[in-house]
């Protein structure tokens, strides 16, 4: 009847090349293309080469990646959330479906709430990316809209899915900050939803960390310019840790089909 | 006993390092002294000029075959008889007209040719001299000789030149142009073009000598390679201006035509192969014929080779040989250190051939007795006798050109060649006293509080190797003095050397096989790893210094993510805070550069007012004063976090740091006054006075004052005994940190010094980069009490953790925990206003203790400001292991095994990291060896490897050496005996 797996895997394969599609196609797009006030330049009526529409001007690409990614990245939130709710929901069939429609009541106001959190661990991000050695006094533009699509990459689901940690006392704050400790600090995942947050998020600071290293080769390639390469390297890194976290998943998924424990949770139907 | 066995563990790895430099550098550093005697002889060693004007013409890495008549086979249609005119000349003209195949010697790069083609003498990394700085020569040349004669010299194309000959040329009819940008083909050639024909036709013949320097082949075989259309167009374009040029040439002006240096397959050049080094010589004279073609000419005179490819052997000679000929067809007297011989077609005339060469040879010879009596003469020792009896031989044409070529060749080995087999067996030296600093570490941490018996018992196994080793080294030099073709040019003290070094390293490793530690490799060793390998690209070398804070940065991480974990909200505080107070620092630190050559149009000089301008920047200035009087204070702060700013801290921070450093802020600020002479130049001198005496009393004061008082009581603890129910109560305070904070007192002595003979804005990075220093020290003092609370409450009983510091509750050193520090060392060194390239040293630091350059105080100061960064964290290293670290109570006997142990192994890891980068420098140096950029980039970086493990490892020695043992053994004599358990206070 369900088929989570393959679910799981339709939700991968479909985040991954709309992720690839926004990466390669996106900042090309003439509408875009046709924007003058960033960069300071003018449009370009002649054809440009893939390469040169995607690294002509930097601000735009950067803006282009953080708009595509931030919709896919709120989608695949509220996917990854309804799988999350389907697995910690228990009980008969009525209480199943009135616990979830109680859980996912307030999405509008959550969503709300994640992109105000979203901003500010961006501009922390930025501040991060400044200690990092990204010049202090120019390119703060193209800085920033780095930090903010690292910030889309890596904190936005976790934060759609358990709220983004706060600093209150309550016990429930208390349980909720030790979880983005455990998750992204220490780096542990105990179930593949877990995996599915951690993997990506830790693949795209690699991704981005080594992007830095193409920079400062003397290739005088228009792609070096900053911030492209941490920029395309964040997204390389999401895609292929989150293929990763997919393999891992399945072969755990066999694994534990195999003595028969316990199961991926289900995929919530569409 | 065990003290001493460790000081042996860590000289090993420094004398290791020593003895791979040594050996390396032989083989791949070539020195030369530079006479700075000019020519001078009225009218016994010149001849009746033939021309009285010259026109040079320099076709930038125009190779051999390009002009050769008989071309290789197949010829390229691209670079193949397209520069026809030469050899159509020679052809028709053969009394006029003459083309050899001459060779350039290696480095092949257009500034060591200029040098060579100008003094005649054979390049060499480094011309020692008065000049170390500059690239200009202060040798006798073909320019200075030019001038004494009065004649005009006129320049115009690769503005190389005006770095080697800044004043030479006449200013009016000086063109350079702007020879860094390879991708530009077509401008400096275009300019010379423009400017060469108004000179050439102007009637009132305004210039004698005229040099025109076109870099369009050099470029197109850079950038396309010399098979490409470009550059067939390139060399026609050539073509066509030699034939404009010979059309308008008078016939008193003599034409000369060459390469400075060939291009190997792929249009690249720097090093000795033949297509790199054979390069295209023609002189052609317009009017009268310079060789009587009936006259005899002795064979053996002409030396023939055949270029590669080529079916028809050619008439070669030694590029420097231009420079005898040049200068006795104009009537000048050839340069003083000039090794080059005249070539004998063009004195085909009468007598003239004989006493060409004789001149040319009594020339030699005066500078050969000339280099011997000088300090370097050393280097002549093992030719000196061959050559004086080929000098008193020569009398005869054939003599004097024996005598001439055999002093060439003694020079050539002397300075001109790399060794390969010593490059390799420094290489194999780093390779081996890596490994087993590695060994060393994995042993030393894997034995634990073993490490006592451990070290007794392996350190006289590998001494002994060794000496076992130097003896074959030994026997191994007779053998090879049987094959002296293969082994060229290796002493028996290297042999001896190498076998000493090689066979106690193998020891080590084969006692402590380093394999096991590998596992534990993090992601610090990962960044260390990186770091050396940036060496073999010349981008990553030259943006080294803003690699290394985004490393640095990097590098806390694990630390931050750790403190995250922590169990107290306390330490998570700390951790974090202390993480982020680091990153700031070292951030605010790569604001200040002076940007290399290479880094031009992408970086912007901080350190100083504008890269053209070497005064401090004004709010540098301005800030001096403040920061000297906070730093003392500030790093107080951090002892007193411990509560052990006690004891003989509060007198000396106060009373010794402060005026001292103070002392060096004011030398700078003073210095900077000077600079702009805000008082008017009458002051000067009295300013003069006071700013020496500042940097004398504040580096006087630190040293003697501060490192007396710190040897007599190295301890920052009260003490106090009270009588309390008939017993006998100690309380001490400051014991948590008992190690550490008068480590700090002996470690900031030699920061006041260090300060002082830094420059304003590099004081201010000295000063952020303790701080990041000491923040950094309480993060991993932290971390290792997040470590120890982990592991109580992994065990059965976690209420332990109460019972204060047990045996096994120590929390050793990692690997890791070094690179942090060994990274902030190298950032020092780097926003201090440094650069790994010779003119970025800074000579002003010369002038801190005397006004007038004074050995050895000017050579100490400069090597202090320009190693002392390096030397200061090495410095600091043992602070990883003394910080927060109290006597352990339950030892009575050995209160501190674990610190010393700890010491050994952070000492060594330091060590291990610059070692690591010294091979990846060298092995930079030797692959790229043929590099274009080997000058530029590698070599200059590989001896900033090189002295930077040096000043490592003396930092870490004395550290170790002194520092550490000091203090271990006060606080072992005064809390010997003493029952401290309850009564200890330690403050976390």
């Amino acid at each position: 009847m369900r088929k989570p797996m393959s679910s799981y895997l339709w939700a991968v394969g479909m985040q991954t090349s709309l992720l690839a599609f926004c990466a390669l196609y996106l900042p090309r797009s003439s509408v875009l293309q046709e924007i003058t006030f960033l960069d300071g330049e003018e449009p370009i009526s002649e054809a440009l080469s893939p390469l040169e529409a995607l690294t002509r001007r930097p601000t735009l690409t950067l803006l282009a990646l953080c708009l595509g990614t931030l919709s896919l990245q709120t989608w695949w939130s509220d996917w990854l959330r309804r799988w999350w709710i389907d697995s910690i929901i228990e009980g008969a069939e009525e209480v199943k479906r009135r616990e979830k429609k109680f859980l996912t009541r307030k999405r509008l106001l959550a969503l709300t709430r994640v992109y105000g959190a979203l901003i500010l661990v961006s501009l922390g991000v930025y501040l991060v990316l400044i200690l990092l050695g990204a010049p202090i006094r120019s390119l703060a533009v193209k800085t920033y809209l780095l930090a903010l699509l690292i910030s889309i990459l890596t904190f936005l689901p976790p934060a759609y899915l358990f709220g983004p940690p706060s600093f209150r006392g309550d016990s429930a704050s208390l349980v909720k900050r030790w979880t983005w400790v455990r998750l992204f600090a220490e780096l542990s995942s105990r179930n593949p939803i877990e995996r599915a947050l951690v993997y990506p998020a830790v693949g795209t600071v690699i991704g981005s960390w080594l992007g830095i290293i193409a920079i400062p080769l003397d290739w005088d390639r228009p792609w070096q310019a900053w911030p492209l390469t941490p920029a395309y390297g964040a997204i390389i890194g999401y895609i292929l840790s989150s293929i990763t976290a997919l393999t891992a998943n399945s072969i755990d998924l066999v694994q534990s089909q195999n003595t028969n424990t316990t199961e991926l949770p289900d995929k919530p139907r569409q | 006993m065990a003290a001493a066995y460790r000081l042996v563990t860590i000289t090993w790895i420094f004398l290791a390092h020593l003895a791979g430099i040594y050996i390396f550098t032989r083989g791949f550093l070539l020195m030369r002294l530079s006479l700075t005697d000019i020519s001078s002889c009225g009218s016994n060693c010149i001849l009746e000029p033939t021309h009285s004007r010259a026109v040079v013409l320099i076709i930038d890495a125009l190779r051999f075959d390009f002009v050769s008549p008989n071309p290789p086979s197949p010829a390229s249609p691209h670079h193949h008889n397209i520069l026809t005119l030469p050899h159509k000349l020679t052809k028709r003209y053969p009394a006029h007209s003459f083309l050899f195949d001459s060779h350039a010697d290696p480095p092949t790069t257009t500034l060591q040719r200029i040098k060579g083609l100008t003094t005649g003498s054979l390049p060499t990394f480094m011309d020692i001299g008065n000049n170390l700085g500059a690239s200009s020569i202060t040798e006798d040349s073909l320019m200075v000789q030019l001038q004494r004669a009065g004649k005009k010299a006129a320049f115009m194309g690769d503005d190389t030149w005006m770095s080697v000959f800044p004043d030479s040329f006449q200013p009016n009819m000086t063109y350079p142009y702007d020879s860094f940008n390879v991708e530009d083909l077509h401008t400096v050639d275009e300019a010379v073009i423009t400017h060469i024909f108004p000179l050439l036709e102007d009637e009132t013949k305004p210039f004698d000598f005229l040099i025109g320097h076109f870099l369009g082949v050099d470029h197109v075989g850079h950038r396309f390679g010399p098979d490409h259309p470009i550059m067939k167009d390139k060399l026609q374009q050539m073509n066509d201006v030699l034939e404009r040029v010979v059309e308008k040439l008078d016939d008193d002006t003599l034409l000369v035509l060459l390469g400075d240096h060939g291009m190997d397959r792929s249009g690249d050049h720097g090093g000795d192969s033949i297509l790199e080094t054979s390069a295209a010589l023609w002189i052609y004279s317009k009017g009268d014929p310079l060789t009587d073609i009936r006259m005899p000419i002795p064979q053996d005179l002409l030396k023939y080779r055949i270029f590669p490819g080529a079916s028809v052997e050619h008439r070669a000679v030694q590029q420097i040989d231009l420079l005898p000929t040049l200068s006795l067809l104009l009537g000048l007297p050839i340069p003083f250190n000039n090794l080059g011989t005249v070539i004998p077609e063009l004195f085909r005339r009468g007598d003239l051939l004989e006493r060409a060469l004789r001149y040319n040879a009594e020339q030699i010879q005066g500078f050969l007795s000339t280099y011997r009596a000088s300090p370097s003469g050393g280097e002549l020792d093992d030719s000196w006798d061959n050559l004086q009896k080929a000098w008193s031989a020569a009398n005869t044409a054939a003599g004097f050109t024996d005598f001439n070529r055999q002093v060439l060749a003694a020079c050539r080995t002397m300075w001109a060649q790399f060794n390969a087999t010593l490059m390799g067996m420094g290489l194999v030296l780093f390779v081996v006293s890596l490994a087993a600093s590695w060994a060393l570490y994995v042993g030393l941490s894997s034995a634990k509080s073993n490490s006592k018996e451990w070290l007794q018992r392996n350190t006289p196994l590998y001494l002994m190797a060794g000496c076992g080793g130097g003896v074959a080294g030994f026997f191994f030099s007779l053998v090879a003095k049987l094959f002296p073709s293969i082994l060229e040019g290796v002493a028996t003290t290297d042999y001896i050397i190498f076998g000493l070094t090689f066979s106690s390293g193998l020891a080590i490793i084969y006692i402590s096989p380093p394999i096991a530690g590998l596992p534990s490799i993090s992601f610090s060793s990962i960044l260390m790893i990186l770091h050396a390998a940036a060496f073999l690209s010349n981008s990553f070398t030259v943006w080294e210094d803003s690699i290394i804070p985004f490393f640095a940065v990097s590098s806390i991480i694990p630390y931050v993510l750790k403190g995250f974990t922590a169990p107290t909200s306390r330490l998570q505080y700390r951790i974090v805070c202390f993480s982020v107070i680091f990153a700031i620092c070292v951030r605010l630190m790569s604001i200040s550069t002076v940007c290399r050559e290479e880094q031009q149009s992408f970086c912007h000089v901080t350190f100083y007012a504008s890269s053209s301008l070497t005064v401090p920047p004004t709010p540098a200035v301005v800030m001096a004063v403040p920061t000297a009087l906070a730093l003392p204070w500030i790093i107080k702060l951090y002892p007193s976090i411990s509560l052990s700013d006690k004891g003989i801290a509060r007198i000396y921070y106060p009373i010794i740091l402060t005026p001292s450093i103070l002392g060096g802020a004011l030398y700078w600020i003073l210095e900077w006054v000077d600079t702009i002479s805000a008082f008017g130049d009458d002051w000067s001198p009295t300013i003069r006075i006071i700013r020496t005496w500042a940097a004398r009393t504040s580096i006087g004061w630190a040293l003697f004052a501060g490192g007396a008082l710190w040897f007599a009581i190295p301890l920052c603890v009260n003490i106090t005994v009270k009588q309390l129910n008939n017993k006998k109560q100690v309380q001490v305070i400051g014991y948590g940190n008992a190690f550490g904070s008068p480590y700090l007192i002996f470690w900031s002595i030699f920061l006041a010094i260090i300060y002082a003979t830094t420059q304003a804005p590099g004081q201010l990075v000295l000063a952020l980069g303790t701080v990041a220093l000491l923040s950094y020290l309480e993060v991993v003092d932290s971390v290792r009490d997040v470590q120890s609370m982990t592991n109580a409450f992994a065990t059965a009983t976690p209420s332990a953790i109460l019972n204060g510091p047990s045996r096994n509750a120590h929390i050793s050193l990692t690997f890791s925990d070094t690179i942090p520090i060994a990274l902030l060392a190298i950032h020092a060194f780097y926003t201090t206003g440094h650069q790994s390239t010779i003119p970025s040293i800074q000579w002003k630091t010369a002038f801190l203790l005397t006004p007038t350059v004074q050995y050895p105080w000017s050579a100490i100061t400069v090597f202090l400001n320009s190693l002392g960064p390096l030397f200061l964290f090495a410095l600091a290293v043992p602070l990883l292991a003394l910080w927060n670290q109290s006597p352990q109570q339950h030892n009575p006997q050995d209160p501190a095994a674990n610190v010393k142990n700890d010491v050994t192994l952070a000492a060594i890891s330091m060590m291990t990291y610059y070692g690591t980068l010294l091979l990846g420098t060298s092995i930079g140096a030797a692959v790229l060896r043929r590099h274009l950029m080997v000058w530029k980039i590698f070599a200059p970086r590989f001896m900033a490897g090189a002295l930077g493990v040096l000043a490592v490892d003396l930092g870490v020695l004395l550290g170790v050496a002194v520092g550490v043992n000091r203090i271990l053994w006060y606080v072992q004599k005064v809390f010997k005996g003493m029952n401290v358990g309850e009564e200890a206070k330690k403050k976390h």
